[in-house]
């Protein structure tokens, strides 16, 4: 990389873990090729961000240094080019080139990446898995732990639609002993209102 | 895995409810006259569910008479009298059942193959009859792709697989099919192809679920457990079920509507039906655990 990574994310060096994020989103979200409908300006705007993907891969790695698995064979570019995969929503290929890994390689980050592959697919189990075990080998991280909470959060919210029964609240009289309570209590109102009985 | 796909009868008007019964007469009178006496025997909802997609779908209605049957002969009661729908529906029953009957042959003990391998011959006949009688519907080809997908399915479960959602693909794969074929139409078949594939996914799912218990104590293979939960993963399957219903009814609201009392009966079980089928199966696995814990409980104190 010529220019300094920090430099093309716009963050101080001392920048804290939030503030790289919020940083890298901003600029993923000006530079976005699908934002760009010329093809000129697409293809700049594809080095642009090949550019802040490789910034933000090496400043969140000095940031948290705690490579699951130092010292092991693979290079990060690897997981940059997933990244920049996902980021452009081409999961198949992100997956085809993840599975691809040798199974020794496979990191906290490489565990992150399934995860996010996976909760983008609606795997919950799946997702959780991977997610654990990239927070479980990089408890620092927090990245992972964010991805983590987030995809925890929206199973959650299907869950609670769900548990709450959409049944619910509709079939009050769904057995035979509260239709026989409800029975009950109206014949009583009706006969105390009457004054009969 | 079967019977999970029922209607919410409490919110179902008087003339849907009379006319899902009819269907469902009728797919047993089908089954009957198609395949074979005792082939109704595995008559099952989720395959009436099926004929009223196909009906809905192609604009055919049902036309309901009323009639006797063997287990009703005194009353008489609606049956919808047999139409294209429910012919397809007999047979793609009688083909997914004997397939998976092939599967069970390999992986269960010996009581329960030789039952099935007696049973065997039965569903082979039904099979045959029905390509007999309905050589338009092309039920060959249908037979081969259930089987390679059944089949893809044994696999992974031999492999012992650990991902719930890899087997449940492949299960929803398998139900996309069958609810995609011999439609003309490509884009209606696409259509129900995704929604089969979004409720073979919540029917494989559910039935892990529902099976759980029982798996572990006879230690039968579940991908929960071979995953390593000692406990079912309540709130991660059930976001996933969510997740699939939701989808399955976005499919339904993509197909034209054609008759309005199908489209209702369709409706109400993928919107009611199926999460009141989930709160069951939660709420009976919620009482086994909590009189499991009072008994341990009791036994602990000596009170009670």
């Amino acid at each position: 990389m010529e220019r300094d990574p920090y430099d093309i994310l716009g963050v101080s060096r001392y920048a804290t873990e939030d503030e790289i994020k919020k940083a890298y989103r901003e600029l993923v979200k000006k530079y976005h090729p699908d934002n760009f409908p010329d093809d000129n300006m697409k293809k700049l705007a594809e080095e642009k961000m090949k550019e802040i993907n490789e910034a933000y891969e090496y400043v969140t790695r000095g940031a948290t240094n705690a490579y699951a698995g130092g010292g092991s064979s693979y290079s990060a570019s690897q997981f940059i080019e997933i990244r920049r995969l996902i980021n452009e929503q081409n999961y198949s290929e992100a997956d085809i080139k993840l599975e691809a890994i040798n199974a020794s390689d496979r990191g906290a980050e490489w565990n992150f990446l399934k995860g996010c592959l996976m909760a983008q697919k609606g795997w919950f189990l799946d997702a959780n898995k991977y997610f654990e075990t990239a927070c479980r080998l990089d408890p620092a991280n927090a990245e992972y732990r964010q991805a983590y909470d987030a995809m925890r959060n929206t199973a959650e919210a299907y869950t609670r639609g769900y548990r709450q029964g959409r049944t619910s609240g509709r079939g009050f009289c769904d057995d035979f002993c509260t239709a026989f309570i409800c029975t009950d209590c109206c014949l009583h109102c009706c006969c105390d209102g009457s004054g009969g009985c | 895995m079967f019977g999970y796909i029922r209607v919410y009868e409490n919110e179902l008007k008087v003339r849907e409810y009379r006319l899902y019964k009819s269907v469902y007469c009728g797919l047993c009178k089908t089954m009957k006259k198609q395949l074979g006496y005792a082939s109704s025997l595995n008559l099952s909802y989720d395959f009436v569910f099926l004929a009223l997609l196909r009906s809905y779908v192609l604009g055919e209605g049902f036309k309901i008479k009323p009639g006797r049957c063997f287990l009703h002969p005194f009353r008489k009661r609606p049956i919808a009298e047999g139409n294209s729908s429910l012919d397809y529906s007999a047979g793609a029953s009688a083909i997914l059942i004997y397939n998976k009957l092939l599967d069970d042959l390999q992986d269960n003990g010996f009581l329960r193959r030789g039952i099935v391998r007696l049973s065997l011959p039965f569903y082979r006949s039904y099979i045959k009859r029905a390509k007999r009688k309905q050589p338009g519907f092309g039920f060959e080809v249908l037979s081969e792709k259930v089987k390679k997908y059944l089949d893809k399915l044994t696999r992974l479960e031999k492999e012992d697989s650990k991902s719930a959602e890899q087997n449940a693909e492949i299960f929803g794969e398998l139900l996309g099919e069958i609810f995609s074929h011999g439609l003309d139409s490509s884009e209606t078949a696409e259509q129900c192809r995704l929604l089969g594939f979004h409720l073979g996914r919540w029917i494989y799912l559910i039935d892990l679920m529902d099976d759980f218990d029982k798996d572990k104590r006879q230690g039968a293979y579940n991908p929960l457990i071979s995953a390593g939960y000692t406990s079912i993963p309540t709130d991660l399957l059930t976001a996933s079920l969510y997740r699939e219903n939701e989808l399955a009814e976005n499919c339904l609201a993509g197909l034209p509507v054609t008759y309005e009392d199908i489209g209702a009966i369709l409706k109400n079980i993928l919107e009611l039906g199926l999460s009141n089928t989930c709160a069951k199966i939660q709420k009976t696995q919620k009482q086994t655990t909590d009189k499991a814990e009072r008994n341990s409980q009791s036994d602990g104190t000596g009170s009670v």
